[in-house]
């Protein structure tokens, strides 16, 4: 590739600190890509040699490089999550658990007053949503930045606010009303948290490896 | 009149500007050129399509990196990260879905082309 210029050691340590301040939460990988970019391009394009008339003219491809990133990490979770989800029905080892989620649910609703029911859901998501900021969540001083940490916990949210739902008078009454609806409502509610859980524990150990260099 | 050779055959398109004919193709494109280079990394790919089109079709780094990340996110490309002299360099590779989606997309791309012919010249159509 042809090169008008050669970057020097002085302007790079001065690239990597410009990313590093502006953009602190942006992962390794995400950074390595754009770092790398920016100087070929830089090298490539410059008349001048002149870095920071060069970035200021980048800053709106550098927002979005970073803002697709994020977007990428999230996307990430959440395609894995619903991945796993479905694989409580379809693979054969799991689909005994989600089986007995939803018999016990079926159960609940027609043996107990909605009231018990709608308790149990509470009590079983709450359990699933504080294993899950005990065992997945990541509080190292040196990672809390970094994209992939920060959406870690995401997809807990929704059972979360599905279950808030069930507290509304009128939509609780509706799902409660009809054994079926709520097996059907309480059974996702509880195989999602479950999926997310999982995902979540999966993503710990693969940042926690993959980042170790910043733990020492 | 530029040609972009995609697996034997070839996009005769108008005087360039009409980079919107393009857009669609993006992915095709990119996992083409993946399919014929083992591994890549993003500016490669766009001075490749550069070469290869003398200059006449340039994906801007706008298009080509979330084309990438979304191919990366649907599982079709790998990555791996290098070092290349004093610094880090992540390069793209086809998965193994990645492979047989290129085939795919290739495959939908003649058709396409296949289609065009026939509708803009019929007297000159590829078949």
């Amino acid at each position: 590739m042809e090169k008008k210029y050669e970057i020097i050691e002085k302007q790079l340590v001065f690239l990597n600190g410009f990313l590093l301040r502006k953009y602190p939460s942006i992962s390794d990988e995400t950074r390595i890509e754009l770092t790398d970019h920016l100087i070929l391009d830089f090298e490539a394009t410059t008349e001048n040699g002149n870095l920071s008339q060069y970035l200021s003219n980048e800053l709106g491809f550098i927002r979005k490089f970073v803002f697709n990133g994020v977007r990428k990490v999230k996307k990430t979770y959440r395609m894995e999550t619903w991945s796993q989800f479905f694989s409580f029905f379809t693979d054969f080892k799991l689909l005994p658990i989600t089986i007995f989620i939803s018999l016990l649910f079926y159960f609940l609703n027609e043996n107990l007053n909605n009231k018990i029911a709608c308790l149990s859901i509470f009590i079983l998501s709450s359990i699933l949503f504080l294993v899950s900021i005990r065992k997945g969540m990541i509080n190292k001083k040196a990672l809390k930045h970094l994209g992939e940490v920060k959406f870690l916990g995401t997809e807990i949210w929704l059972p979360f606010f599905l279950v808030q739902l069930l507290a509304e008078k009128h939509i609780g009454e509706f799902i409660t009303s009809n054994s079926y609806l709520f097996t059907v409502y309480s059974t996702f509610i509880i195989m999602y948290g479950l999926a997310a859980l999982l995902i979540l524990r999966k993503h710990k150990k693969i940042i926690l490896e993959k980042y170790k260099h910043l733990l020492n | 009149m530029t040609d972009l050779q995609i697996n034997n055959y070839t996009i005769i398109h108008p005087k360039m500007g009409n980079q919107k004919l393009y857009k669609g193709s993006l992915q095709t494109i990119i996992l083409k050129l993946l399919a014929s280079n083992d591994k890549m990394y993003g500016y490669e790919i766009t001075q490749k399509v550069k070469e290869l089109t003398k200059g006449e079709l340039k994906i801007t780094e706008g298009a080509l990196y979330p084309a990438l990340h979304k191919l990366e996110a649907d599982g079709l490309l790998d990555v791996e990260v290098a070092k290349v002299g004093n610094r880090l360099r992540k390069y793209y590779k086809l998965t193994e879905s990645g492979a047989r989606e290129t085939a795919n997309k290739l495959e939908e791309m003649q058709e396409f082309l296949r289609t065009m012919q026939h509708l803009v010249n019929p007297k000159f159509s590829l078949e």
